[in-house]
């Protein structure tokens, strides 16, 4: 068996937006509750075998304040996966994606990103602010994949995690994982020149 | 486009040379020399650096000392326990001893690793894996060695990093590794970071041709600055009042102070897990929940700013530049690590608006004229004597608590001694109620024990002895004689009955002689009658006439108690001679007597028992 791969999910959004809530519905959803409290809350992890190879989702939570965003630039270093969230009732917390992504396509072009509103069950009394549609049609601007969760109900969060490991996987298997040989120049006349010239 | 532009100013083809005057070209990133000029004047920088770093170095130290002690001074008891751990920045920094001799200083802790890993070393040991991993530890560490002049430590981190990239591919791909199981891989990866780790720790631990130390210096001074910053400030919800909770926020804080004395990079990291994990057991204790990221980061800045770690950056740097990258990107440590690095940044760059108050009273804060009534270090002074109280107090209960332990013991050992008392002296009546000592006379004890014996039964009732004594005689001697004439139809009658040896009715008066004497003889001659043998009946005639002739001397009759009376069984078990006969041994005649004799001894001796 080969060595373990790690997927690294991070979790942005604005405060309060439920992303500390949507990483424990995963997470305890498949484990003890009480177990739960003794893990260590920021970071979650679960390992899954899958075609002969193991994959280890690590799911890294993060601070929504705003005077620590612009130090959490090294929480998406290498993350292969980033879960935006917004509060689907409040505006604000949409406009703040736009900052994500920016980032996230400064810092980690290779991270997949996927939008994620959450607070769904509130949709039953509050307006959803933007609308669906229009977080749709973003989406689709972006390039990039969008779900409608609720913690509280447990609606399309497993969904969503499962979506993730999939496009992980199949991607993955698309690309070979590592191509860090260096080609050395076979014509050594051009070697020796090389050397030449360096002093 | 660059042709239709007439430049500004003209570039001559001399300005484009080497500022030394020699014929090659500079570079502006060489700040205007060529290369070999570049490096010789790098170089010539460099050691006046080192120089001036050396001079300086005492100096550092005292100051670095004396701001050790005024730490001392203020903080108490718990934190000087803290500082205690802690190491003078460089106090070793003597280059060249270092460089030529990396093992020495290191000799302990490399000791440590081996003994921790004896179960791995073990299994490689002396196998070709074994001596494959040695090969290349020594590839990798002389490599370094070789490198270790170059001054530069990303060239070192690079060859770390390759060297551990290499290995963990080697060991997937080469064949002798291939019967290893992931498990014993990973420790293997493991053993080899923190062996070759602690090995160079003192070449690659903050070199002095990196600026870490400044910038220790620099954070360490900055966080003093911010000490003055409180919980509150921070909006981190450590409920500092809880005993538990002030525990744990000085155990993280050890926790992060012991990352200093770690010498392997992921031991360093391991000091940050355990903080980190701290922090979260703290925060669950003081949320009453399970804590998230949002609560989680500004209390680690605080536990960073209240530890103010020696030597944060350089740890820092270590880990980056030499722990296996793949373990800082991934995990729990990668995950801690990198909230560290993000408190540590966020403590650099701290402004006015980031602790939510006006730039005028950061300033003043800052600069000392002003110091906030809710800092740590007066809260620190106050809960230091409250902490004290809170430990005395614990430590009376404990007392009280074994005191109330001790005192329940003695009253139950007092009720065990009561109720073993009681319990005794039951045993004993229902003891003594179930068998009562009753002193029973040997005698029937002695009949009892005759009756087990099936022989004894078939004797005839033992003789009821006539106890004679002269004083009354006469009185019994009526009586005696009456139950005699009483008897002696009786006996007469059965005397009658055909008998080969005895003819009673001749011998009556002279038989009751004989028995009244007390002599045995006859009585003994009745009684064995049957079992003895018959030679005694023929010699019995002989005796009875001696009897008679003694009768006759004496002639006293009257004095006699009653003749011996036959009894039943007697007569029963007498069958005749005739019948007898069949049974009866031949015994020569010759030894007749000395039978009788010893028989009649035996009876003699024996016969007290039946009285």
């Amino acid at each position: 068996m080969k060595k373990r791969e790690h997927i690294k999910i991070v979790l942005l959004g604005d405060k309060m937006t439920g992303k500390t809530s949507l990483r424990k519905r995963y997470f305890s959803g498949h484990f003890n509750e009480t177990e739960l409290a003794t893990i260590g809350a920021g970071f979650d992890s679960r390992v899954f075998t899958l075609q002969d190879k193991e994959y280890e989702m690590e799911v890294w939570d993060t601070s929504g304040e705003e005077k620590y965003q612009s130090i959490c630039r090294m929480y998406y270093r290498n993350a292969a996966v980033a879960i935006l969230c917004y509060d689907v009732t409040i505006y604000s917390t949409f406009q703040k994606l736009n900052y994500w992504i920016g980032e996230l396509y400064k810092i980690q072009e290779s991270c997949k990103i996927y939008v994620c509103a959450t607070k769904l069950d509130l949709l039953d009394q509050y307006e959803a602010n933007p609308q669906i549609n229009f977080v749709e049609s973003y989406a689709r601007e972006n390039g990039v994949k969008f779900f409608l969760t609720s913690s509280k109900t447990g609606e399309n969060v497993v969904s969503l995690f499962d979506e993730i490991l999939d496009d992980y996987i199949s991607n993955s298997q698309n690309t070979p994982s590592c191509t860090d040989t260096i080609k050395l120049p076979t014509n050594k006349r051009r070697w020796m020149k090389q050397n030449k010239k360096c002093c | 486009m660059y042709s239709t532009k007439t430049p500004k100013y003209r570039i001559e083809e001399s300005d484009l040379k080497c500022k030394n005057g020699c014929n090659y070209y500079g570079n502006a990133a060489w700040q205007g020399y060529c290369s070999v000029c570049h490096r010789l004047q790098q170089r010539a920088l460099e050691e006046e650096r080192v120089n001036n770093l050396i001079l300086t170095h005492e100096c550092e130290n005292i100051s670095n000392i004396e701001n050790e002690h005024r730490r001392l001074d203020k903080s108490k008891s718990k934190m000087t326990a803290f500082s205690r751990l802690r190491k003078l920045p460089n106090k070793d920094q003597e280059p060249k001893v270092l460089l030529k001799e990396p093992n020495t200083c290191t000799l302990s802790d490399f000791q440590n690793i081996e003994k921790d890993s004896t179960d791995l070393l073990c299994i490689i040991n002396k196998t070709t894996i074994g001596n494959d991993v040695i090969k290349k530890i020594t590839h990798f560490l002389n490599e370094i060695m070789e490198y270790k002049d170059s001054k530069r430590i990303e060239k070192l981190s690079d060859i770390t990093q390759t060297f551990y990239q290499n290995f963990s591919k080697s060991m997937e791909e080469n064949s002798i590794y291939k019967d290893v199981s992931i498990d014993i891989k990973e420790k293997l990866l493991d053993y080899v970071e923190k062996h070759s780790m602690t090995l160079l720790y003192s070449i690659l631990f903050c070199p002095h041709y990196t600026n870490d130390e400044e910038k220790d210096l620099d954070i360490q001074k900055r966080i003093r600055q911010l000490n003055w910053v409180s919980g509150k400030n921070l909006e981190c919800k450590i409920h500092e009042t809880s005993v538990e909770v002030r525990e744990l926020v000085y155990t993280s804080m050890m926790d992060l102070l012991n990352m200093d004395a770690a010498k392997a990079p992921q031991e360093k990291l391991a000091c940050i897990i355990h903080c980190c994990s701290n922090i979260f057991l703290l925060l669950q204790q003081s949320v009453g929940g399970p804590a998230s990221a949002d609560e989680f980061l500004p209390a680690l800045i605080f536990i960073v700013l209240k530890a103010n770690p020696a030597r944060l950056k350089s740890n820092i740097n270590f880990i980056t530049r030499f722990c296996n990258a793949s373990r800082l990107m991934t995990g729990e440590g990668g995950y801690y690590f990198t909230n560290l690095c993000c408190a540590i940044s966020f403590i650099e760059c701290l402004t006015a608006e980031s602790l939510n108050m006006t730039k005028s009273d950061f300033n003043a804060y800052m600069s000392g004229e002003r110091v906030p009534a809710n800092t740590w270090e007066s809260a620190l002074m106050i809960c230091e004597n409250l902490h004290l109280v809170c430990e005395n107090i614990t430590l009376l209960q404990e007392l009280k608590i074994e005191n109330n332990e001790i005192l329940q013991q003695a009253i139950e050992l007092k009720e065990d001694i009561i109720t073993f008392h009681h319990r005794i002296t039951d045993k004993t009546t229902a003891a003594i109620k179930k068998s009562p000592l009753i002193i029973s006379k040997t005698k029937k004890v002695q009949m009892n024990l005759d009756l087990d014996n099936e022989a004894c039964l078939k004797l005839p009732t033992p003789l009821i002895p006539n106890v004679n004594e002269h004083q009354y005689t006469s009185q019994i001697d009526y009586n005696s004689l009456t139950n005699q004439h009483n008897l002696n139809p009786v006996s007469k009658k059965e005397y009658s009955t055909p008998s080969p040896t005895f003819d009673f009715s001749l011998f009556e008066d002279n038989y009751k002689l004989e028995s009244v004497k007390g002599d045995d003889n006859t009585s003994l001659i009745s009684l064995d009658l049957h079992s003895n043998s018959i030679n005694n009946e023929f010699q019995i005639p002989e005796e009875t006439a001696s009897i008679n002739l003694l009768d006759d001397l004496q002639n006293n009759s009257e004095n006699l108690p009653s003749p011996l009376k036959p009894s039943t069984s007697m007569q029963q078990d007498y069958h005749g001679f005739s019948i007898q006969g069949s049974t009866i041994p031949i015994i020569p005649c010759n030894t007749g007597d000395l039978l009788f004799n010893s028989n009649s001894e035996e009876i003699s001796n024996n016969y007290p028992n039946y009285c």
